[in-house]
């Protein structure tokens, strides 16, 4: 029984994986903890969740969500923060409240309050896993964020633009020394985290079934998994995803099914009152 | 003395003006008044965040509750009570949670907000769980019950005038002061000699014990109670009245809470006239796009544009 | 003049401007009738004392109030329930109205908030002054308005699920409710485990207030029944995964589970459920509501064989010609699929019945408060759409478990069940 637990565990990390490694781009490059993560991934899955009930492939409903959910970040960064980009970071912190709260509420106008579902990515039933099973969609859920990862690695460090943000997140005066303009770093971060909670919205949406108030839970597990990786890394932010996913579904399972969400939050108190710095403490990046 | 007197004969005078709907409107205008100061004092003097107001006024609300509803104590009691456990929380929440710092320290009081309301609901046997707290009594002063929205309107603008009464005093004094200098930086208040921590631990309490009047009155005004009434949103929701008024101004909270409740009848009333079937999601963009405009162009609030507005001739501002 | 007293004054301005405005708002509602104290009259009527319906002057209109969740997070069952009233509404006066006078039905939205709900009740009270209220169309939303209505003495049929909004019935004078008690529908299920020979079954209920409301009927029950639960779990109401309660629940080879939920939850426990590839029968309770729960839950191979404990309202076509409630249903789900293009739900249903009783009162007892929720108290044999109600002093509800229904998915669509 707790490898099944486990492994329904794997597969809701993932999602939080994705959402925790946007979290941590943009704090690296911007310094700010964006309150609207979770909103993008809610934006992603209702846009796709409305095609795909409108008729018309899957795929194509799949691509506009993300697009949805990452021109919602490029818009959030620049209508929303880039006015108050010299404020204190009391100010910033109360901006990306009400930048969330104001997503949600055009998403509650536009989509209303029921669920939405989105087709499963492949027919068929449960797979069998020894003992416990796991859903398909579980599996591409899975796949997706382990390909997100990787091509996140990649563009990272193999391509320009990838080394910018990162020199931008380790250093911002000296990148614009070097001709790196901070402003659309700030912008291009913003639209990737978008990006990532958009495909984590698609992929979990057929499994979940998509609300309009989808987004403050995983925008805040996410966040959580972020912090348990410490801030600084997206790989720790990664581990510390499939970590809270986990621990969730063993403590929902075999300690108290109510108290699982309470579960990430006392995490994140844990944490941060005691390990601040993540379980996998990194020296580069901003405290 | 001057600055009072038109404000206590307006308080005064409103029931007899407005119709009993606008009374009882008031009514929860006042007890949000009550809460929204203590918030004042703790993000716009002290600087620090907090997403768990909802919170202490949960506390407030269910120990009242539960004292009158199910152990039968003296309403009045539990409204002293209230506070008073609510600040003893804000002290426990506050000496681990407020050695963190910005955005963290929020995140740690909006953690604390959701733990608190599934609390609320899990503990099913005595919190009457998800389905609420009901039966709570009516307040009386001894044979004259306060069951109509006029007199109950009479004693939460009393209260909410007392507190306000003590901001402006506690604003003022040293202690203020000090509060403001942390706010401004922490760093430069700790090298002049300011007790940093134990000056934010106290305005945390203080703001709690605020919110858990403000519970403890909402509390016997509805005699029934809910979790979901007492979480993130409610939080944001001050916040948003906080930072509408303006956080850095005595006379903040009074003006937020009556700008949003304004507002937010406004939009019930002529909004669905200009957009059919329009509902509450517009007063959830509402505040979101408040919150971020405000924070943009004028962080000071309506009582700073307020202020604006005539150049300052000496003296502190408020 | 000083910074501080400049601020003063701006600030009272402020004030008044306010409530010059409000003020301005609430003489516009009310009109030229004074709001005055309780029980005052209504609109539209002229109350002479102690004559009967009959003999008094016909008032200009009927007005009804209704709140609702319009929006917010219980709208997916607030816009159901406005529009079967809007049904009825339309259908009484198409006939004429009420003994010829016409009805008007105001509806105002709660927002799925307790605070805003009674604010709510006390402008249809206060300003529109209404005969009677439906309303609120969940439990939490309707507490708060219960001391209100009793105090003001307005009726108030509410749509919310739990037995503590017309009990203790000492306390509830004026308050009612259509929604079948849980204990019923608790009881009906028990019986048909017995039917059945199940003895062991799980409980897996919605953290909320039906889905406590609904276990601890079970822990009352179940012992009485013979029928042993192996296993209780709970999920949140927006959990999006309830697989680990599913997996300690098929641990314990229940013969059937039992899951008391509300949508979206409800179906993503059975879309775990089929995933999980447990072994039981799965009986929902009525909170399913809507035929879109098959939907929801990824579509028929989810949902094949689940039993719910509802009404006659989805197996209508299939009734005896004989049935009471048969042409009232075929009606009632004709008018509502034709005008609102979506399926009829329970939850929709249950206030149409809410109104009808209303209006069954009004017909009784004509513009006065006090002798409809007299009337109200004393109906009997009303045809509803739920079921047939026969309330009285000590019965605010008005239906028994004989009007709980089982329905079945099969092929994709509602059969009943024996």
């Amino acid at each position: 029984m707790l490898f099944q637990h486990l492994l329904s565990g794997v597969a809701v990390g993932g999602l939080y994986a994705l959402i925790a490694v946007g979290f941590v781009t943009i704090y690296n490059v911007t310094g700010i903890i964006n309150f609207a993560q979770g909103e993008f991934a809610m934006v992603a899955a209702m846009t796709a969740a409305t095609m795909a009930s409108a008729g018309g492939s899957l795929a194509v409903a799949l691509a506009v969500g993300v697009a949805a959910a990452t021109l919602v970040g490029l818009l959030v960064q620049r209508v929303a923060l880039y006015p108050a980009r010299r404020s204190p970071e009391v100010v910033l912190i109360i901006i990306t409240i009400g930048a969330s709260i104001a997503v949600r509420g055009i998403a509650l106008a536009v989509w209303k309050s029921e669920p939405r579902s989105l087709p499963a990515f492949s027919e068929g039933g449960p797979l069998a896993l020894g003992p416990a099973v796991i859903s398909r969609q579980d599996v591409w859920v899975l796949g997706i964020a382990l390909v997100a990862m990787v091509a996140l690695f990649g563009f990272f460090e193999r391509s320009t633009v990838g080394a910018a943000l990162r020199a931008c997140a380790m250093n911002r005066e000296v990148s614009r020394l070097m001709g790196i303009a901070p402003d659309r770093m700030n912008l291009l971060a913003f639209g990737l985290s978008a990006a990532l909670a958009g495909v984590a919205g698609v992929a979990i949406a057929p499994g979940m079934l998509a609300t309009y108030d989808m987004g403050l839970m995983l925008g805040l597990k996410g966040f959580v998994a972020a912090v348990l990786g410490g801030l600084g890394s997206p790989l720790g932010a990664v581990i510390g995803g499939f970590l809270i996913g986990m621990l969730e579904q063993v403590a929902a399972g075999m300690v108290s099914s109510g108290y699982k969400d309470a579960l990430a939050f006392i995490v994140l108190l844990f944490v941060l009152l005691f390990r601040p710095a993540g379980l996998l403490a990194r020296t580069a990046g901003r405290p | 003395m001057r600055t009072w007197l038109p404000l206590v004969a307006l308080v005064v005078g409103l029931p007899f003006v407005a119709g009993r709907f606008v009374t009882g409107l008031a009514v929860l205008a006042g007890i949000q008044v009550i809460v929204v100061t203590g918030l004042g004092l703790l993000v716009g003097h002290a600087g620090q965040v907090s997403l768990a107001q909802a919170t202490f006024y949960g506390i407030g609300a269910y120990t009242a509750g539960l004292l009158s509803a199910r152990a039968g104590v003296n309403p009045w009691i539990g409204i002293a009570v209230a506070p008073l456990l609510a600040g003893a929380a804000g002290y426990a929440i506050g000496r681990p949670i407020l050695r963190l710092r910005g955005h963290h320290l929020s995140l740690g009081t909006l953690a604390f907000g959701l733990i608190f309301v599934i609390v609320l609901q899990e503990g099913s046997g005595w919190t009457g769980g998800p389905s609420g707290l009901m039966g709570i009594p009516r307040l009386s002063a001894g044979a004259f019950a306060l069951d109509t929205d006029r007199s109950y309107y009479f004693l939460v603008w009393a209260v909410a005038l007392a507190v306000l009464f003590l901001y402006h005093k506690l604003v003022r004094s040293p202690w203020g002061r000090a509060l403001r200098a942390i706010a401004a930086s922490e760093v430069a208040a700790g090298a002049m000699g300011v007790d940093t921590a134990r000056r934010k631990l106290e305005a945390f309490v203080v703001s709690a014990a605020c919110a858990g009047v403000g519970g403890a009155l909402y509390a016997h005004y509805m005699t029934f109670i809910s979790p979901d009434q007492f979480g993130f949103y409610t939080s944001v929701v001050f916040v948003v009245m906080a930072a509408l008024g303006g956080l850095h101004s005595v006379w903040g909270p009074p003006i937020g809470v009556l700008a949003i409740t304004a507002l937010v009848e406004l939009i019930r009333e002529a909004l669905p006239k200009v957009v059919p079937g329009a509902g509450s999601e517009y007063e959830i963009i509402l505040f979101g796009v408040l919150l971020v405009i405000i924070m943009t162009f004028a962080p000071q609030g309506l009582a700073g544009l307020a202020r604006r507005l005539r150049p300052a001739r000496g003296g502190v501002s408020a | 003049m000083s910074v501080r007293s400049q601020l003063t004054r701006i600030t009272a301005l402020l004030i008044l401007a306010t409530l010059v405005l409000s003020a301005c708002g609430t003489a516009q509602q009310a009109g030229k009738q004074p709001t005055g104290t309780q029980g005052a009259a209504p609109s539209g009527t002229v109350t002479p004392p102690q004559q009967s319906a009959g003999t008094a002057p016909k008032p200009k209109e009927y007005v009804v109030g209704a709140v609702l969740e319009l929006s917010g997070p219980s709208s997916v069952w607030g816009i159901p329930q406005r529009d079967s009233l809007k049904l009825l509404e339309k259908k009484i006066n198409d006939g004429g109205g009420i003994g010829g006078v016409p009805l008007r039905l105001v509806v105002l939205d709660n927002e799925s908030d307790g605070t805003k709900s009674l604010v709510a009740a006390k402008r249809l009270v206060e300003q529109e002054n209404v005969l009677a209220i439906v309303g609120a169309g969940s439990t939490p939303t309707t507490m708060p308005i219960v001391p209100y209505v009793t105090q003001a003495k307005v009726p108030l049929v509410s749509v919310g699920a739990s037995n503590a909004i017309i009990e203790p019935v000492a306390e509830r004078k004026y308050v009612f409710k259509t929604p079948n008690n849980d204990r019923d529908q608790v009881g009906a299920i028990l019986d048909l485990f017995k039917r059945k020979n199940i003895k062991k079954i799980a409980v897996l209920t919605v953290n909320n207030a039906y889905g406590d409301s609904g276990r601890s009927e079970f822990e009352t029950l179940a012992p009485q029944a013979g029928v042993e639960v192996v296993a209780w779990e709970k999920f949140g109401a927006t959990d999006k995964d309830v697989k680990p309660q599913l997996t300690n629940i098929k641990a314990k080879n229940p013969e059937a589970v039992v899951v008391w939920a509300i949508p979206p939850a409800a179906s993503i426990a059975t879309k775990n459920f089929k995933e999980l590839d447990i072994k039981a029968q799965l009986v929902h309770g009525a909170g399913v509501g809507s035929p879109v729960f098959i939907e929801l839950a990824g579509g028929p191979q989810y949902t094949e064989g689940v039993i719910v404990a509802s009404s006659k309202l989805w197996i209508a076509k299939q009734l005896p010609d004989g049935d009471p409630q048969k042409k009232l249903l075929l009606e009632y789900t004709k008018a509502y699929e034709e005008t609102y293009k979506s399926r009829v739900t329970n939850i929709g249903a249950m206030a149409y019945d809410a109104l009808l009783l209303v209006t069954e009162a009004i017909a009784k007892a004509g513009a006065d408060r006090e002798r409809i929720r007299d009337a109200l108290e004393n109906l009997k044999g009303v045809t509803g759409l739920i079921g047939t109600y026969n309330l009285s002093p000590t019965n605010h509800n008005g239906l028994a478990k004989s009007d709980v229904h089982f329905v079945q998915v099969k092929g994709g669509d509602w059969a009943p069940v024996q």
